[in-house]
């Protein structure tokens, strides 16, 4: 006669010495864990941290090698501004000239009075050295240097000053008669004579008074020139691209809902993204842009085994709504097995019924690019190069079974982490149609690097997306 | 190495110290595992889960209650936090709240036995009934830790103990048969 036992009992009875040895790869993998969990937030910002790195880098060389002057480019521009730059400059010297040139020519002793005042302009203390450390062939103006003298080149030192023309003067009345001991020596080149240097001066000044129009409109012009080119060659850095894109979602290995489906056959389908592209031209070759999209995925698990039990096994990484966790899945060919084994064991019909569906995990993310543009081929048609990252934001996760016409949205995923990244690859091809708008085509590989958390983390999903708009550059 | 310099070691996360915990604590650990989980496999990722835990909160033990009572309920709440989000789906008999008799001799089933059917139970059922029966906590108890209500537990833990005693009377009979078959 067996006893009648409380159930409660019986247990308690049975497992009061119930210990077992855990295996050893328990406590190895206990350690592992202990040295990522040190780790785990520092690859996540080395990625952060690498891919602004990388930004930086290529910013600096675009920098360096694409923005230094270029002497090739506009080369009628940079001569002529440098041309009136010039002619400026010798205009002033012009002004300059002739003011204590009409006061020296009744002086005979010109020259030394001249080289009295500016060592007496306290506000040009080094005009000594720099006079006399300015040869004649330095300066630019072809005819005025042949015929330079101490004079020319002491005024043209004194642009600057406004005190030189009144101390002239007054240096001048001062030493008037006086022998003056010159404080500098001239160039032998230009040894003076005083009378020949007034009249050559005087001739000069009227010829150069002649030329001062023409000069003027020169400098007119090229101003207006160098601003029209300007115009003309400002190039539109800024562009924006309202996109679209079809999407293709599928993963190198495993499954996102849980390992038991790892080598369930899977195929990714077709979906859309949409959003919009924001770019700017660093320099000709390279162009930084960010932008947002709106990214769906899904994809089908096949060979799924369900039936409805009350006491179902769930699967561990799906919320499931209400009353749907009571649908147990699994994997067809394991259940059927399992099924065999139960019915020669028991030798008892089975009463499950076991039906064969598919499990369709679907997601949306809100894709925040960060990327790198490098043009391989700059015409009316272009090739670029495209890589960088993508910030995701989870905004849709659904779980549905499948079967026939029939769907069942059995929950959504736990295992899928709310904020993760991508790595982006690809090619970009644009053809211009106009100056302002481009069309682009875009072939785009992006590998998701924490989409899942560890529940599956043998899932490597990726998705690819041939992205297509039209670009208004600005 | 007394148990005090042993928690004073873990403290100071010295490595051999956490070994040591491990090795004198990590069997009775992993038996619990077992009988909160659905399988070997999730009692090992518990165990790893529960331990690591332990391992960075021994700081706060304050020797309140026994080290073992302390480290045993760590390893139960680890084990909760996996499967107490699991809805069930759940017929209420009130006729089940009730406790439940079998008759049986010890030897009619064997302890592996007897843990594969708790480690079938569906999750919450299994939760509670390990709760409840095996270590003891209390209805209201198990209502907070679950964030369910009492009548829910008394519930859960009726369809526990008439699943479980379906299946060993089952098991019994297939026993009964075989042997006079043979």
């Amino acid at each position: 006669m067996k006893d009648k036992k409380n159930i409660d009992r019986l247990f308690q009875e049975k497992f009061k010495d119930f210990e077992v040895h855990p295996d050893e790869k328990v406590w190895q993998n206990i350690l592992e864990r202990k040295e990522e969990k040190k780790l785990r937030i520092i690859p996540l910002w080395i990625k952060l941290s690498g891919a602004a790195a990388l930004l930086l880098l290529l910013f600096t060389i675009s920098n360096n090698l694409f923005l230094k002057p270029n002497n090739n480019q506009n080369p009628i521009v940079e001569t002529t501004s440098e041309k009136a730059i010039e002619l400026n400059n010798n205009n002033t010297n012009f002004e300059e000239e002739t003011k204590p040139r009409t006061a020296s020519t009744t002086d005979q002793t010109t020259p030394l009075n001249k080289a009295t005042s500016i060592k007496d302009n306290t506000n040009n203390q080094n005009l000594e050295s720099t006079v006399a450390a300015t040869p004649i062939k330095e300066r630019k103006a072809g005819s005025r240097a042949e015929n330079s003298n101490i004079n020319q080149q002491a005024v043209s030192n004194t642009n600057n000053n406004t005190n030189t023309i009144a101390e002239h003067k007054a240096i001048n009345d001062k030493t008037e008669g006086q022998d003056i001991a010159p404080i500098i020596t001239p160039p032998s080149e230009t040894s003076i004579n005083s009378t020949e240097v007034s009249e050559k001066n005087t001739k000069k000044e009227i010829s150069e008074k002649e030329e001062k129009p023409s000069i003027l409109e020169a400098i007119v012009e090229n101003t207006e020139e160098k601003s029209q080119l300007k115009k003309e060659e400002a190039p539109k850095k800024w562009g924006v691209t309202p996109m679209v894109a079809p999407v293709y979602y599928n993963s190198f290995s495993g499954s996102g809902i849980d390992p038991l489906f790892d080598d369930n056959e899977k195929h990714g389908k077709l979906n859309l993204s949409y959003g919009v592209q924001i770019s700017y031209a660093i320099s000709p070759k390279l162009t930084i842009r960010s932008g947002i999209n709106k990214v769906d995925l899904n994809y089908i698990t096949n060979d799924i085994a369900f039936n409805p039990a009350i006491n179902a096994k769930s699967i561990r990484s799906i919320n499931y709504k209400d009353g749907l966790a009571g649908i147990e899945i699994n994997d067809a060919q394991a259940a059927i097995r399992s099924e065999a084994l139960l019915s020669t064991e028991n030798q008892e019909v089975n009463e499950t019924t076991v039906s064969i569906a598919s499990v369709n995990q679907k997601l949306g993310y809100l894709e925040i690019p960060i990327e790198m543009q490098y043009a391989l081929l700059d015409k009316k048609l272009g090739i670029q190069f495209i890589g960088g990252i993508s910030t995701l934001f989870l905004d849709a996760n659904s779980i549905s079974l499948i079967e026939g016409d029939m769907v069942t949205e059995l929950g959504s995923s736990n295992s899928l982490n709310s904020t993760s990244l991508s790595t982006n690859l690809g090619f970009g091809f644009d053809y211009k149609i106009t100056k302002t708008i481009t069309f682009d085509l875009e072939p785009i590989f992006k590998y998701q690097l924490n989409a899942y958390n560890k529940s599956v983390q043998d899932f490597k999903p990726y998705y690819l997306g041939v992205y297509t708009g039209l670009r208004l550059n600005f | 190495m007394s148990l005090d310099q042993l928690i004073k070691d873990c403290k100071q996360k010295k490595p051999k110290a956490q070994e040591t915990l491990y090795r004198r604590y990590g069997s009775v650990l992993y038996s619990i595992s077992l009988k909160y989980s659905r399988n070997k496999a999730e009692a090992e990722d518990n165990l790893q889960d529960a331990f690591i835990t332990i391992l960075e909160k021994v700081g706060q033990y304050k020797k309140q209650g026994s080290f073992e009572g302390w480290l045993k309920r760590i390893v139960i709440n680890t084990a909760l936090q996996r499967y107490r989000k699991r809805d069930v789906f759940e017929i209420v008999n009130p006729g089940d709240i009730a406790a439940v008799e079998i008759e049986i001799d010890n030897d009619d089933v064997s302890l592996d036995f007897l843990l594969q059917i708790v480690q079938n139970l569906p999750d919450r059922y299994r939760l509670v009934f390990n709760l409840y029966a095996l270590d003891g906590f209390s209805h209201r108890e198990i209502a907070n830790m679950l964030s369910i209500s009492e009548g829910t537990s008394k519930s859960n833990l009726a369809r526990a103990r008439m699943i479980l005693k379906e299946k060993i009377e089952k098991k019994i009979n297939i026993n009964n048969i075989q042997s006079s078959m043979s």
